[in-house]
């Protein structure tokens, strides 16, 4: 497996310039005659899809939900990151590439970094620009917050409701397009295969969810913006839905796949209730502005915590990060989380939570200004949880939340298969090994606005591909081989359920692939896993046929890849010797508890090859280089 | 303090079983023991589909995703009410504290031509996407903008428009209203852009295509009940009805731009 | 570009909203007919020759009886097309009821029942104009009349004697009609029904025809509706005094 990163020459800030002059275009008259399947409808899939049909291509975009609109970047709360520097408090692309690289523990590509940082003030304009109602200031400006640990005020919003507005905005760019007859929709689609001929990606082989019907789609190029793969744990505060099927898959194609192990917790979600609980429910960041985290000094303490005195709280985050406080960065505050936990210290009926406490807040502040800023959020807790955090702390704990691994991309964010393209949380991102607040928003929108419909228009004036239909025996033979799975899935009739087998392997994923890491507990999460994967193929039971509406088989196809590809980032994260941003590994960490970096060893992408079912994947490895942002530990003490 | 508690619930579970689009449907009832009160209403169903999938049955099918309120996938009738008895709160955010111990809870999909049902609670929204793609869109291709910070928009209107814009699409106004009238899903995207000045061109245009595209999907029209903004999870006003009637009425007015 | 009138004329009128605004408009008519008329009636109040004087005015001024009559002959037809249409339509959205009835949270049973109060009152407007317009309704009491004598107006039984007098000398009794008519308790028993249900109907038509019109946004919609029920009180009020004081024997003749 070759890794160009095809990163142009030049200064950093002259390298997005100067490839997009270097790069062909296509003829005006000519991208009608491209079509390109774009798989997601989300931030990113959702703004491609758009943008390439303004520009004039042929566009067949799929999503798995019932309408574009609902895709899962509709749940993002705190906001979304522009060095616009309309704060006037130093921001600046610099400051904001900056951020990100050194955020990211130093485990991105800086020259795409950079490009994210220089896009970001585009995204701001492009979204204003379709109404997106983000707040304001008296004056009429566009308002600003802190957010994520960010020293400056970098971040606009819309309420706690920034990634539905933003997706409403790109949905609705989206639909103009549906209805112009540019784009052809196919809500309630599910991509179970990648076709690639003559080692391009040509297609893609899919479910229609509502029949049943397995049915192939040829094109030009495919993008793929088909999100994270945190529900890989099952307990995610992902939707459902969100799956890793799409990007696995073109996996199995080869295209290879990068730093499984980085996977984000954030540390402010509401805790497991019970056994039956289905998915987790995030807290926006932004909370912590405001609430202060803390735990009982002695492990289980049993009074209200009200009743208990200032003297006998720690406020753990206050104590060991006096400069950062309760605003430390995401991976920072959980493991801080954990740890209090393990301790024994936690809260709450599991004794796995801790305080967010906003009773201070409301003594300086008021209720009023609380709830101004907070209201939909504390009402949300409440719903959920049962107690009003007005009078109560809200009880918090860490949930996985995104995931900065995916599909490895070049610069002009292709796959190693050619006219595979991969955009938004689906590839390996500019976010290293730790995504900051408010940037996941940002990266989608830079991918599917600003980036991808241009650099895509370098391979399709480039590749020279002959025309394919779904005629082509490729086509032909991955239809069967998805009818096949399905009809072995069904034809099992086994005694336990398919989210029985999810839970057990999200258990193993979260005990020994989750906020920290050992080598023996990943070798013992390796050795699980197969033996969970063959027990799922020899005793799960699938209800209904083939031929229908039928939810156990999405269900059943994603988790069966879960069961691949949970094992695939147990390797990652045993093969990675060190510590870095969320991933922990207990064996490398500072005397004051942070994640030790070995950069001698791991500066680089660790791209997995497929080599066969039952075989080792292949490490490649992308060295990174940091010539701006300098290796240095990162200290938020 | 804590509403938490160990008491579970036993409940008479009466849901709608349709196999497919054609096929007509009945209620169906089901008892389902240890319910927490802790749980939420879809993970009471899901526990009931591990029951009906371990018992060999066929589980029921509905739409959900994000289970945290803002996807608008979560869709049924509870007791004769849009997402249930909760104000403000879509089925997956209504939990079982809100039922008590040998409830009877009859569980239906929405109802309305334009929303067809798949199969048992799962319908069809497809007729809302295609409201929305008749204009409910500013048309400006990516990159032709000029500065965020160049068009002022006082907070008030900001503000107006984002209550209008926090339509999560779910359907439950159509449901709820006694006329299966789209006005209040309609009137809120109408409304958001209209308190914008992006949305001023193409404002006569956009109102008149809405509209007829609603009546061409078959939705039912607005008798002021007010039931929709009352099931509205997002708490969307009444006032989007309102703005819809004054646009279109200047709209007709104007005739089309 | 824009568009020719006639086009617009019947995009309106065919879509959903134009209907409403059809039905609003001609609502607005209507319920101003009704007040007016309520109003005019009170004067039975004051005597018996001031009700014959204002019903003389009425018949008296071709222009404004036969124009009111037109105009209210319209909207009534439009009022009626645009329900027929509505309903059908809305009928047409929900042809598969919830099998659990919907559960209510806002909406009141006079505007679930609009339709209804509709039909019944459209059956007394006929009714209503058999009766005191038109006197197919108890004849004996359409037939009576009032003869000037010296510049006085006095009742007059005799046919012969009305028949032999120059028009100008003769009025129609209404006072008598009125009175007379309301005495039948049958009679009054159906016109209270029917405002009952008018008052219903209007309780929340008004309402509702202000926000078909846009008038009821953010705290309008209040006021719109106190609008709504004050209006509608006030015409049951007024109406149902008219059978309740014959009889009660305060208006007699």
């Amino acid at each position: 497996m070759e890794l160009n990163a095809r990163i142009p020459d030049g200064p950093i800030a002259e390298k997005w310039d100067r490839h997009r002059f270097e790069m062909k275009l296509v003829n005006p008259a000519n991208k009608r005659k491209f079509k390109v399947i774009v798989v997601g409808t989300g931030l990113a899939g959702g703004s491609a899809a758009a943008t390439l049909a303004e520009l004039g291509y042929q566009v067949d975009c799929f999503c798995f939900q019932d309408s574009p609109r609902r895709a899962h970047s509709i749940a993002a709360q705190g906001g979304i990151n522009a060095a616009k520097n309309y704060q006037n408090d130093g921001d600046s692309i610099y400051r904001l590439f900056y951020d990100t690289v050194k955020g990211g523990d130093f485990r991105a590509r800086e020259a795409n970094v950079y490009r994210l940082a220089q896009v970001s003030v585009n995204i701001i304009d492009q979204c204003v620009a379709q109404g997106v109602p983000f707040a304001r200031e008296y004056g009429g400006t566009l308002s600003n917050r802190s957010f994520g640990g960010a020293q400056v005020s970098r971040t606009f919003y819309a309420r706690g409701q920034t990634g539905q507005q933003l997706l409403l905005g790109a949905y609705q760019a989206l639909e103009r397009q549906i209805g112009l007859g540019a784009v052809k929709m196919f809500p309630r689609t599910e991509m179970l295969d990648l076709v690639v001929i003559n080692g391009h990606a040509r297609g893609i082989v899919i479910r229609d969810l509502l029949t049943g019907e397995v049915r192939a789609h040829a094109a030009d190029a495919v993008v793929l913006a088909t999100g994270g793969y945190g529900n890989v744990f099952y307990l995610s505060t992902n939707a459902k839905g969100s799956n890793v099927t799409a990007t696995y898959r073109a996996y199995k194609k080869g295209a290879g796949f990068a730093n499984p192990c980085f996977t984000q917790i954030h540390p402010t979600c509401i805790p497991v209730s019970g056994s039956y609980q289905s998915k987790l429910t995030l807290m926006s960041e932004s909370l912590r502005n405001d609430g202060r985290v803390w735990v009982p000094v002695t492990a289980g303490d049993a009074r209200r915590p009200q009743d208990i005195p200032e003297a006998e709280r720690d406020y753990y985050l206050e104590r060991r990060y006096p400069s950062f406080g309760n605003l430390v960065p995401r991976d920072v505050a959980s493991r801080a989380a954990k740890q209090v936990c393990d301790a024994g210290r936690g809260v709450g009926p599991s004794k796995m939570s801790v305080f967010l406490d906003f009773a201070d807040a409301i003594k300086r502040l008021g209720q009023k200004v609380v709830a101004d800023r907070y209201g939909n959020l504390f009402d949300m807790y409440e719903r959920i949880a049962g107690e009003n955090p007005y009078e109560t702390p809200m009880r918090i704990y860490p949930a996985v939340h995104y995931t900065m691994g995916g599909l490895w991309v070049d610069y002009n964010l292709m796959s190693t298969i050619p006219g595979l393209h991969v955009i938004g949380e689906a590839n390996f991102s500019d976010h290293g090994a730790n995504r900051l607040g408010a940037s996941a928003l940002m990266q989608g929108l830079a991918d599917g606005y600003f980036i991808l419909p241009y650099t895509i228009g370098d391979y399709l004036a480039t590749a020279k591909q002959p025309a394919v239909t779904t005629d082509h025996p490729e086509f032909k033979k991955s239809i069967a081989d998805v009818e096949a799975q399905t009809r072995r899935l069904l034809g099992i009739n086994g005694k336990h359920t398919v989210d029985d087998f999810h839970r057990e392997l999200g258990l193993v994923l979260w005990d020994h692939c989750g906020m920290g890491r050992t080598e023996a507990g990943l070798k013992k999460a390796l050795g699980i896993i197969p033996e969970i994967r063959e027990r799922f193929w020899r005793e799960v039971r699938v209800p209904g046929t083939g031929a229908e509406f039928n939810q156990n088989i999405e269900k059943a196809c994603r988790v069966a890849d879960y069961l691949e590809f949970g094992e695939l980032m147990c390797l990652d994260a045993l093969t990675r010797d060190e510590s870095c941003g969320g991933h922990f590994r207990e064996e490398h960490q500072q005397p004051d508890g942070e994640a030790k970096r070995d950069d001698e060893h791991y500066a680089h992408s660790a791209v997995w090859e497929y080599t066969g079912q039952g075989q080792a994947p292949k490490l490649n490895k992308e060295p990174l280089a940091f010539e701006h942002v300098h290796l240095a530990t990162r200290v938020y003490t | 303090m804590s509403t938490h508690s160990a008491s579970t619930m036993k409940l008479t579970l009466r849901i709608w079983r349709q196999k497919d689009r054609k096929s007509p449907g009945a209620l169906q009832t089901y008892k389902l023991d240890a319910v927490s009160p802790d749980m939420s209403f879809l993970e009471m169903l899901d526990v009931l589909n591990d029951q009906l999938t371990r018992a060999g049955d066929d589980p029921i099918s509905f739409d959900h995703d994000c289970r945290e309120g803002i996807c608008g996938s979560c869709a049924m009738m509870i007791n004769g009410r849009a997402h249930g008895p909760r104000k403000a709160t879509t089925v997956c955010q209504l939990h079982m504290r809100s039922f008590k111990d040998g409830d009877e809870v009859t569980i239906e999909p929405w109802r309305a031509e334009p929303f067809p049902v798949i199969k048992d609670l799962s319908v069809s929204r497809s007729s809302f996407d295609r409201i929305i793609a008749a204009g409910g869109f500013v048309s400006i291709n990516t990159g032709s903008t000029v500065d965020a910070n160049a068009t002022l928009i006082g907070k008030r209107d900001a503000d107006e428009a984002m209550d209008y814009a926090s339509c999560i699409g779910c359907g439950a106004c159509v449901a709820a209203c006694p006329n299966a009238a789209a006005m209040l899903f309609t009137g809120a995207k109408v409304a958001h852009l209209v308190k914008l000045p992006q949305g001023e061109v193409e404002r006569t245009g956009r109102v008149l295509n809405m509209v007829a595209q609603m009546d061409k999907e078959g939705f039912g029209s607005c008798t002021n009940h007010g039931e929709c903004s009352e099931a509205c999870p997002k708490e969307i006003p009444f006032d989007a009805i309102v703005l819809l009637n004054r646009e279109y009425m200047r709209a007709s007015v104007l005739g089309k731009q | 570009m824009s568009e020719s009138s006639p086009g617009r004329m019947q995009r309106l009128l065919y879509s959903s909203i134009g209907a409403k605004f059809v039905m609003g408009v001609t609502g607005v008519i209507l319920v101003g007919f009704v007040l007016v008329h309520m109003l005019g009636n009170l004067q039975v109040y004051i005597s018996s020759d001031t009700f014959n004087s204002y019903a003389q005015l009425l018949k008296g001024t071709l222009p404004l009886l036969w124009g009111t009559r037109i105009t209210l002959l319209v909207a009534v037809a439009l009022h009626i097309w645009a329900a027929v249409r509505l309903t059908r339509v809305n009928w047409a959205a929900r042809p598969q009821r919830y099998a659990r009835p919907q559960r209510y949270a806002r909406t009141s049973y006079a505007a679930l029942f609009m339709r209804g109060s509709g039909v019944v009152v459209l059956a007394f407007i006929i009714f209503h104009l058999l009766h005191f317009t038109i006197g197919v309704v108890q004849p004996e009491n359409f037939g009576l009349h009032e003869v000037l004598r010296g510049d006085v107006w006095v009742r007059e039984t005799s046919e012969q004697v009305v028949n032999a007098l120059p028009a100008h000398h003769v009025r129609h009794d209404a006072y008598s009609m009125f009175v007379l008519g309301f005495q039948n308790w049958i009679v009054s028993a159906s016109y209270i029904v029917a405002n009952l249900l008018l008052a219903r109907h209007l309780s929340h038509g008004v309402a509702s025809m202000l926000a078909t019109l846009g008038y009821s946004k953010g705290r309008n919609r209040v006021t719109a509706e106190r609008l709504s029920a004050a209006i509608a009180g006030l015409i049951l009020v007024g109406n149902l005094s008219f059978p309740i004081a014959v009889l009660a024997g305060v208006l007699h003749l």
